[in-house]
């Protein structure tokens, strides 16, 4: 078992007092509590929405702005989320069913949000990327929310190991990883180069991406395990993310 | 890597993971093993307001279970921590077919947690919402869980929190009760789930559990929430649920006064004697139910074989009937005339009769109560007749005098509160005394009796103040009437059952005697006492670990420390003793009691060390009695008897009151042949214990040494009537009865000496002598050289019992 293998939820982890996570918050009667749990969903998720109602629906940056806060907030008031069940498909598909269904009535929940003076409970961070979105590039239409998605769940799992690393006083060891597996430039770096630029062995560079790769992938299926319902939904929803 | 287009982040991403899966394999899919010690837990079962259940698999045993994790608020966590263990391991001593396994409890990060064997099935909950089974099959169900309950509350145990969710039914049909000795940390405690935040369902509460208090939760508690879940069975909802919205204390209000409507207005077809037994498991006086759930589940089962149950049968037309019961006052005269009007006149008169009858019982019961000075109970009495006949004017005269004692109860109790407020400092005072180099018992007694008479006023003025009693009990402990303290303490505890205090104190009493029982006679006589040790630290244990379940303050805390210190001298476990003193004397360091954790290390330890631990006991507190008598017996092993004797002396000037220590003052003037000052110290350690066995003995024989014959028989006699499984008393009343030729006496004597303790090799010696002087060689022969054969080979006897054997010999040719 590697370092950064997990038992009883992994290295400093919680034990998990629910399975269920931000679900069960999500699902909470009180929207007091519900609402952390909102505003943490739409700091994950808000993105894949957005590029979905940017490319699907062809809306505007201003447009799929509004209508992504509109979208969070309909959730939120409307309370979709409780009528969850895993047992029905994951988090992913059920957003996606809701987002369509929410579209269509985008109009009169825009009318009502404006006309309540709701506040805003989206901060839509990280906005110069929307604005940049390339739309012509983000492939077929279905793809966009997945592909996003997607990025979504990896940035968040690999946010989580970045912390948790950083507290065990181990945080170096990411410096590796996000020079390779989240180099944005053209040309990914060699092994050789990476080894001169952070003083390091090659054989010290395989080892550290292996440990990385490996604790944010059990990351990853964490969070996958939660949004579904069977070890069979699991492998469904991990081959579709990340499936060749 | 050959692609036309860049790489996407994706893409890059995804690629790294390809390579680490050719490194390590695919991902595993299977939920992590996440390990509660030997349990993988594998998935959550459920979550309610106080804990959540996982289905887990114990690696060790290869078998599914079921894991309880509770949530603790911090305001509670280690007093219940250590409550829930305790609770939770007598649980586990629970086994029955319709109970759930408790396999083991634990805690993990803080949080306790309870491993229970897996019921496959649903909890009878979802059942009843669900309607899923027959009125029959859920009888039989609620039968069985009964049964199981029934288990429990013959072995003392209470459930406390009987709901249907409590209750799995099993894939086989099978019902378990679960969550037994968890009610108090589950949130039906009415003192945690008021300032708790999760208000338990009190639906199924009985009222003396509502009521909280002095009430204490007995088997008919449980009895009550049988009967409104068979309510709940019968009616569709549970007794006192409504629909519309109310407070908690509405409901408790409902739960205490009001009646529950009877299931067959709800639901027409419920048959009259499961209504009969349902609504007499509902009584609001406890003693008006089943007395507990096996009684209940008799009736169930009564029922569904057909046989008519027990309690009292109800018929049609009932509207009539409680339309009567409503206005019985105004009627009553006229009763019989409306009864014939509505053409159902038998019916009717013989239900007025029975509630009439009930309404006396209560009313009876009442007065009873009252006549006890159990006026609360009195009181609820009283009410319960009044919600079956408002206007019983018998009820409602008990219930005006009821509440007019309560109330006076609340003054005198008041009253007395500040006398135990004047009288403490006394006791305090005298206590730090004990500490005092120049203690006096004259000086003792006298500070002592300042404080205890206002306490003594205090108790005659309010009796049921187990404070009163505690603080009677410490200064008749302070003064050595240690007979005295106990039955205070007891007293202390019959009032209030969790009241730690005097179960500690009482804890550590009970051992000191075992300790004092321990010190005296030869290993043989402790052996014979070891029955009488074990009793007391077997009752011991039991005060002391209902004690450390319960809150406690700092005091508690070191005696309770101190006193599984005491069972551990008990349990001969020398490391563990020595470990607890050292922890004892760092956490209380400073403290007053502190010596008592040397004197208990002295317990253990042998020669120079016991010494040493004495010493410093004695140094923190030089006249303590207890330690004096344990350095005097350590001296009076190695002869130094000047040094025991001085010993002794001080610990009977500082605390005349100790029977062993004149026992082993009489010792020590015995051994150095003062025959007259041992006889009074035997004497005066009779006259404060009388069922001193072995001061009888002892004086018995120094009675025969002194030629008094007759005196050395009776106190054997008295010794063996104290201690039947004394062999040396039986011995030494055989030798008396031998020197006053009395030969068949004597070996009557010195069998029964022999049957208690065969390897006995004076008793052989001397059954022989008896033998041989009524001429039965061949035997007398036969003891000698069994004598012989298992007397050690220094036997002091040896040589003449040798001369003996060949004298015999002679004779038998």
């Amino acid at each position: 078992m590697g370092m950064l293998d997990t038992s009883l939820g992994g290295l400093g982890k919680e034990f998990p007092a629910t399975t269920w996570g931000l679900l069960s918050q999500l699902r909470d009667q009180t929207p007091a509590a519900r609402h952390p749990a909102y505003q943490e969903l739409c700091r994950r998720y808000w993105k894949p929405v957005y590029c979905h109602l940017r490319v699907c629906w062809s809306k505007s940056n201003e447009d799929a702005k509004d209508l992504t806060q509109a979208f969070f907030l309909w959730l939120f008031k409307d309370g979709a989320l409780s009528r969850y069940d895993r047992q029905r498909g994951s988090l992913r598909r059920y957003l996606k069913v809701l987002l369509r269904r929410f579209v269509g009535h985008a109009e009169r929940a825009l009318v009502r949000l404006k006309r309540g003076g709701d506040v805003c409970i989206l901060s839509l961070e990280d906005l110069s990327s929307a604005d940049s979105l390339d739309v012509g590039r983000v492939g077929p239409s279905e793809e966009v929310f997945d592909r996003e998605w997607t990025l979504a769940v990896v940035a968040e799992a690999v946010k989580r190991v970045r912390e948790r690393l950083t507290k065990e006083g181990r945080g170096g060891l990411m410096l590796v990883y996000e020079a390779y597996d989240l180099c944005e430039d053209a040309r990914q770096p060699t092994y050789a180069e990476l080894a001169r630029r952070f003083d390091l062995t090659e054989g010290q560079v395989r080892h550290q991406l292996h440990e990385v790769r490996g604790a944010v992938r059990e990351e990853i299926l964490g969070e996958l395990r939660q949004m579904t319902s069977s070890e069979q939904d699991l492998r469904e929803e991990w081959n579709a993310l990340f499936g060749a | 890597m050959p692609s036309s287009e860049p790489e996407g982040p994706l893409e890059r991403f995804r690629r790294g993971f390809r390579e680490y899966e050719q490194e390590s394999g695919p991902p595993s899919f299977h939920p992590p093993d996440i390990m509660l010690g030997r349990y993988a837990v594998e998935a959550s079962l459920g979550e309610g307001a106080s804990a959540t259940v996982y289905r887990a698999t114990d690696r060790q045993l290869g078998r599914a279970v079921a894991i309880k994790v509770l949530r603790l608020s911090d305001e509670f966590g280690s007093q219940l921590r250590a409550r829930f263990e305790r609770e939770a391991r007598a649980a586990a001593a629970l086994t029955h077919p319709n109970l759930v396994v408790v396999h083991d409890v634990g805690e993990w990060g803080g949080r306790p947690y309870l491993v229970m064997e897996l019921v496959e099935g649903a909890p009878l909950d979802r059942l009843l919402e669900t309607r899923s089974l027959t009125r029959d099959r859920m009888l039989r169900v609620l039968e069985k869980a009964a049964r199981g309950v029934a288990a429990a509350h013959e072995r003392g145990i209470v459930h406390r929190d009987l709901k249907p969710s409590n209750i799995l039914v099993g894939a086989d049909g099978e019902p378990k009760v679960a969550d037994f000795g968890l009610a108090q940390q589950m949130g039906s405690d009415a003192r945690l789930t008021r300032t708790g935040s999760t208000v338990g369902t009190p639906l199924y509460m009985a009222p003396e559990q509502i009521r909280g208090g002095g009430g204490k939760a007995t088997p008919r508690t449980d009895v009550y929430a049988l009967g409104a879940i068979l309510y709940e069975m019968l009616a569709g909802r549970p007794p006192f649920a409504c629909k519309e919205e109310v407070t908690i204390f509405e409901l408790y209000e409902r739960i205490l006064i009001r009646e529950p409507v009877p299931p067959s207005r709800c639901m027409s077809d419920v048959p009259s004697d499961l209504e009969s037994v349902c609504m007499k498991a509902l009584e609001k006086v406890p003693e008006l139910r089943y007395a507990d759930a096996g009684e209940f589940a008799d009736e169930l089962a009564r029922h569904l074989a057909g046989e008519p149950v027990r309690a009292a049968r109800l018929s049609a037309p009932k509207k009539t009937y409680r339309w009567v019961r409503r206005r019985w006052r105004g009627i009553a005269g006229t009763a019989a005339v409306a009864a014939l009007l509505l053409g159902s006149s038998a019916w009717i008169l013989g239900r007025i009769v029975r509630d009439r009858a009930r309404v006396r019982e209560l009313v009876r019961r009442g007065d009873a109560r009252a006549a006890q000075g159990r006026h609360q109970d009195a009181r609820d009495a009283y009410r319960a007749a009044l919600a079956v006949e408002e206007g019983c004017e018998e009820a409602r005269a008990g219930l005006r005098q009821a509440e007019t004692r309560l109330r006076e109860t609340a003054a005198a109790r008041k009253e007395a509160e500040e006398l135990l407020d004047r009288g403490r400092p006394g006791l305090d005072e005298a206590f730090l005394y004990l500490y005092d180099a120049g203690l006096s018992y004259d000086e003792l007694v006298r500070r002592v009796d300042r404080g205890q008479a206002l306490i003594e006023e205090a108790v005659k003025k309010a009796p049921d103040l187990r404070m009163g009693h505690y603080l009677l009990g410490r200064a008749w402990e302070l003064k050595g009437w240690h007979d005295r303290a106990e039955a205070c303490w007891k007293k202390a505890i019959e009032l209030d059952y969790d009241f730690v205090p005097a179960r500690v104190s009482l804890a550590r009493l009970l051992l000191v005697r075992a300790d004092l029982a321990a010190m005296c006679g030869s290993l043989e006589e402790q052996q014979e006492a070891l029955p009488e040790i074990q009793r007391l630290v077997r009752e011991a244990g039991v005060h002391v670990d209902i004690a450390a379940t319960r809150k406690r303050d700092a005091d508690d805390e070191m005696l309770i420390e101190l006193v599984a210190a005491m069972r551990e001298v008990n349990n001969r476990d020398s490391a563990a003793v020595r470990a607890r003193v050292a922890s004892a004397v760092s956490r209380f360091a400073g403290r007053k009691g502190l010596e008592e954790f040397h004197w208990v290390e002295a317990r253990v330890s042998e020669g120079r060390e016991k010494l040493e631990c004495l010493e410093r006991a004695l140094d923190l507190r030089p006249r303590y009695p207890m330690v004096l008598i344990e350095r005097a017996v350590a001296r009076l092993a190695v002869s130094d008897l000047d040094g025991a004797l001085s010993d002794l002396d001080t610990a009977i000037l500082v605390n005349p009151r100790i029977a062993e220590a004149y026992y082993d003052r009489a010792l020590a003037h015995d051994a150095r042949g003062a025959s007259a000052a041992a006889l009074a110290d035997y004497s005066r350690a009779l006259e404060l214990k009388p069922t001193f066995s072995m001061a009888y003995n002892n004086r018995g024989v120094l009675r025969s040494r002194m030629q008094d014959l007759d005196g050395a028989i009776a106190d054997c006699s008295e010794a063996i009537a104290s201690n039947p499984r004394l062999a040396s008393a039986y011995y030494n009343r055989g030798n008396a009865r031998r020197e006053r030729r009395e030969w068949e006496a004597a070996c009557a004597d010195y069998d029964e000496a022999l049957r208690i303790r065969s390897g006995f090799p004076e008793a052989l010696y001397n059954r022989a002598l008896a033998r041989a002087n009524l001429g039965r060689f061949d035997e007398a022969t036969a003891d000698v050289e069994k004598a012989l054969a298992i007397a050690p080979s220094g036997w002091p006897t040896r040589g003449e019992a040798e001369g003996v054997l060949a004298r015999l010999r002679m004779e038998r040719r």
